[in-house]
């Protein structure tokens, strides 16, 4: 306490000059502010550096005049019980005056100012802001809510700029309180008897200074709650009685402000209820309104969003399960044993916008077989999706029927037939036969699979059939062999065999086949797609795999039949003649067969061609086509009918 | 970033030929970027009165299943606008889009030519549509 009466004092001394001279100092910045102490009131400007004029005051520790408090000090006894007011860092500088108070407590219940002739009257500080309008008992020209010290010469012309700020960190507005001042005859040194006395405090001031002049603008009890209230003030109480109390106040860091003129008044409805560091100018109000609007929005905006998010989060919880349903009507798992083969899948969508559309299936039609599907639906997207199960599930039906690959294919494309080209689906069926070993397969403008470690010669792949959808006849080949134990039929898709490589090169059939033979005895499909990844540059469609190994050790017999369902039209193309001479059918038996078909397809529309090639011979066969066409219920050998010619 | 392009062959169109016949030439990669220019390219010339279309991929270094279905589209569009016909002139050289379409199983839709005297010789005479027996099952 010692020390803040000391520094009080201190600032008495300037104080002294800032009050008498009151504004003009501020304002004007006389030079005779030290010339003007009174008398008795110890000059010392206690680490504290005034300039004169447009004085600089920069007080470590400012002391803070109460408002309503006159006190006059020192030689005067004045007893300040409970005057706890410390100020950490006011900085005074003037004239624009910038006083930092950063917050001040002011607990000034009483203060007793005995012989001094200088009555103070503290408690209820009406605090009014310093920014209104001029009103009340500051009618000196001073501006709204500026401490004004007034009592020194002149009427206490109200400084233009303020002599004190007090800036609540946390917005507190800084009201001034005015409250008059009797200074008493004692203090009156001033020309004007009236000494204003200015206090303001800052939001959650705790102070409450009843002004006697009850000019307050506006009380301070809404800040009651705050810890820290700063009052500061001049008290303008003429040249003798000038009491300037530090206020401090431990937990309140008052923010400096400037502190100039300001007058917006929904600033000062705002800072009734949200401390303002008052007083502001009026060119800043609007702006300060603006950037709390701002605030406002962004805020709700925020919290907007983060609801949404968390909404979203849910809904792609949702969809993940979804897409998983829907990937296993695609790609279902498929067990490592199904019937006698061994069987290893994988899939991998594509890099890029077209993924999806690949879809496999393994299942058992009827004992002692096993049938394969593997396919890919051009375009992307959810309707080439909706097409692959489509294909899948009308393919796996037909074959759970009994029917062959090729009359499954048939089938298939006269009834997914889609006039939307785009999604056409390009499949390759096959059925395992464990008891024969052997392997019967079919394609609708599809790869061939792999076939390796066949003891009979490479299928024949000319004359294909064209892709499920493009209205046209498909499931027209058709290739038997047989699959001794030990050999590997892979199926896959042409993402494969399409996949970039450097030079803008396509991986390739015949690196496919490398990359196969690689992997050994039991491929696996997973190791398979990996590699053709590592292999390529890029994959910019879906790859799918699916690689049988029969397990059965029995004598196989060797096997390999060709089948060709031909038109008219495709005779006249040379289709068919194409075909029997890479099957290797002798010409003059290729001539006869072909003239054989014609006068077949001429009466039924299509010819069955059937070539069974061996080591060294290929024998051609010319039928007509099942009753019913494709609808093929049971193993077409043993069906009566169809006269094998040749 | 695919090379790809395709234009009218200049000398067919500037030679005697009937008014619904027209000779495009596309080259680089016809791959799924390209079959959009592909497809409008082939759909002016059907919608500009063109009933006989042959293609020229002999300069075409890559093609792929969109493509394809492009082409097939085209044929079928050729129906819808009364008959047509649609043909690919590609050499024998040119193994990989030749592997394509064979695997693809066109021919029973898109005439293929083993050269430009074969395809143009086709456009000659009086071409027919391909499209139409979608269910082809038993006697005509």
């Amino acid at each position: 306490m010692r020390a803040s009466i000391a520094v009080v004092a201190s600032l008495l001394g300037l104080g002294a000059p800032l009050l008498g001279l009151g504004v003009p100092l501020l304002g004007a910045g006389r030079a005779e502010a030290l010339s003007l102490l009174p008398d008795g009131v110890p000059a010392s400007l206690h680490s504290a550096a005034v300039s004169l004029p447009g004085v600089a005051v920069s007080l470590p520790s400012v002391g803070v005049s109460l408002p309503g408090v006159g006190v006059s000090l020192p030689s005067s006894g004045v007893s300040l019980p409970s005057v706890g007011v410390s100020l950490p860092s006011v900085g005074v500088s003037l004239p624009g005056v910038s006083v930092s108070t950063p917050e001040v407590k002011v607990s000034t219940p009483e203060v007793d100012v005995s012989n001094t002739g200088v009555t103070v009257t503290t408690p209820e500080v009406s605090t009014s802001t310093p920014s209104q309008p001029s009103s009340g008992p500051t009618e000196a020209p001073s501006s709204p809510g500026t401490p004004t010290g007034s009592g020194g010469g002149g009427g206490g012309a109200s400084p233009s700029e303020p002599s004190s700020a007090t800036g609540d960190e946390h917005g507190g507005s800084t009201t001034a309180t005015t409250a008059a001042v009797d200074a008493g005859a004692a203090a009156r040194s001033s020309p004007t008897s009236q000494a204003k006395a200015v206090g303001q405090v800052s939001a959650g001031g705790g102070v409450n200074v009843r002004s006697p002049a009850s000019h307050s603008r506006r009380s301070a009890e809404h800040r009651r709650d705050r810890a820290g209230g700063s009052a500061a003030g001049t008290i303008g109480s003429g040249a003798g009685a000038r009491a300037v109390i530090g206020l401090k106040d431990p937990h309140a860091a008052l923010a400096s402000s400037e502190v100039k003129h300001g007058s917006g008044d929904p600033l000062e409805a705002i800072g009734r209820h949200i401390p303002l560091p008052l007083p502001v100018p009026d060119w800043s109000k609007p702006i300060i309104l603006v950037l709390l609007a701002l605030a406002l929005w962004f805020a709700v905006r925020s919290r907007t969003a983060g609801r949404r998010a968390r909404r979203l989060e849910g809904q792609q919880a949702t969809l993940l399960r979804d897409v998983d349903a829907m990937q296993a009507a695609l790609v279902p798992a498929i067990p490592a044993r199904v019937g006698g083969l061994a069987v290893s899948v994988a899939y991998r969508p594509a890099e890029g916008p077209a993924a999806g559309g690949d879809f496999y299936d393994v299942f058992t039609p009827e004992r002692g077989k096993i049938a394969i599907i593997l396919g890919d639906v051009a375009g992307h997207g959810h309707r080439a999706l909706t097409q692959a199960a489509l294909t899948r599930y009308t393919l796996r039906a037909y074959l759970q029927a009994g029917l062959e690959p090729r009359a499954a294919l048939a089938l298939a494309g006269r009834v997914l037939a889609d006039r939307r080209v785009e999604h056409f689906a390009t499949v390759a069926v096959a059925v395992y036969h464990t008891a024969e070993g052997r392997l019967t397969f079919a394609s609708a403008g599809h790869p061939h699979p792999l076939l390796h470690g066949l003891q009979t010669r490479e299928p024949v792949a000319v004359c294909a059939s064209p892709p499920i959808g493009w209205t046209v006849p498909t499931g027209r080949r058709q290739t038997t062999v047989s699959l001794p134990p030990g050999a590997v039929a892979c199926f896959f898709s042409d993402g494969l065999i399409e996949a970039r490589c450097k030079g803008a090169e396509l991986l390739g059939r015949e690196r496919l086949e490398e990359i196969l033979a690689a992997l050994g005895p039991r491929p696996d499909a997973e190791k398979l797609l990996a590699r053709v990844g590592a292999a390529a540059l890029a994959t910019p469609d879906d790859m799918a795999a699916c690689i049988v190994v029969p397990e059965m050790t029995g004598i196989a017999e060797r096997v390999h039949i060709e089948e060709l369902e031909a038109d008219a039209e495709a005779l006249e193309r040379g289709q068919v003649r194409r075909f029997l001479e890479t099957c290797q059918v002798l010409t003059p038996d290729i001539e006869q067969a072909i003239k054989r078909a014609g006068d077949i397809a001429a009466v039924f529309g299509t010819a069955v061609l059937r070539v069974e090639l061996e080591a060294t011979t290929a024998t051609a066969t010319v039928t007509a086509p099942a009753a019913g066409s494709q609808a093929e219920m049971h193993d077409r050998r043993s069906r009566p009918g169809g006269r094998p010619l040749v | 970033m695919s090379f790809f392009y395709i234009g009218d062959d200049m000398t067919f169109e500037h030679s005697e030929h009937a008014d619904d016949a027209v000779l495009l030439v596309a080259g680089g990669e016809i791959d799924f970027a390209a079959s959009p220019r592909l497809r409008e390219r082939i759909a002016d010339a059907i919608d500009a009165g063109r009933r006989r279309l042959v293609l020229d991929l002999s300069k075409a270094t890559f093609i792929d299943s969109t493509a394809v279905g492009v082409l097939v589209g085209a044929v079928l569009r050729l129906h819808e606008h009364g008959g047509g016909s649609l043909g690919v002139i590609c050499a024998e050289e040119n193994v990989r889009v030749l592997r394509i379409f064979e695997i693809a199983g066109v021919e029973s839709v898109i005439a293929l030519y083993r050269s430009r005297e074969e395809g143009l010789s086709a456009l000659a005479t009086v071409g027919d549509a391909r499209v139409g027996r979608a269910s082809g099952h038993g006697p005509r």
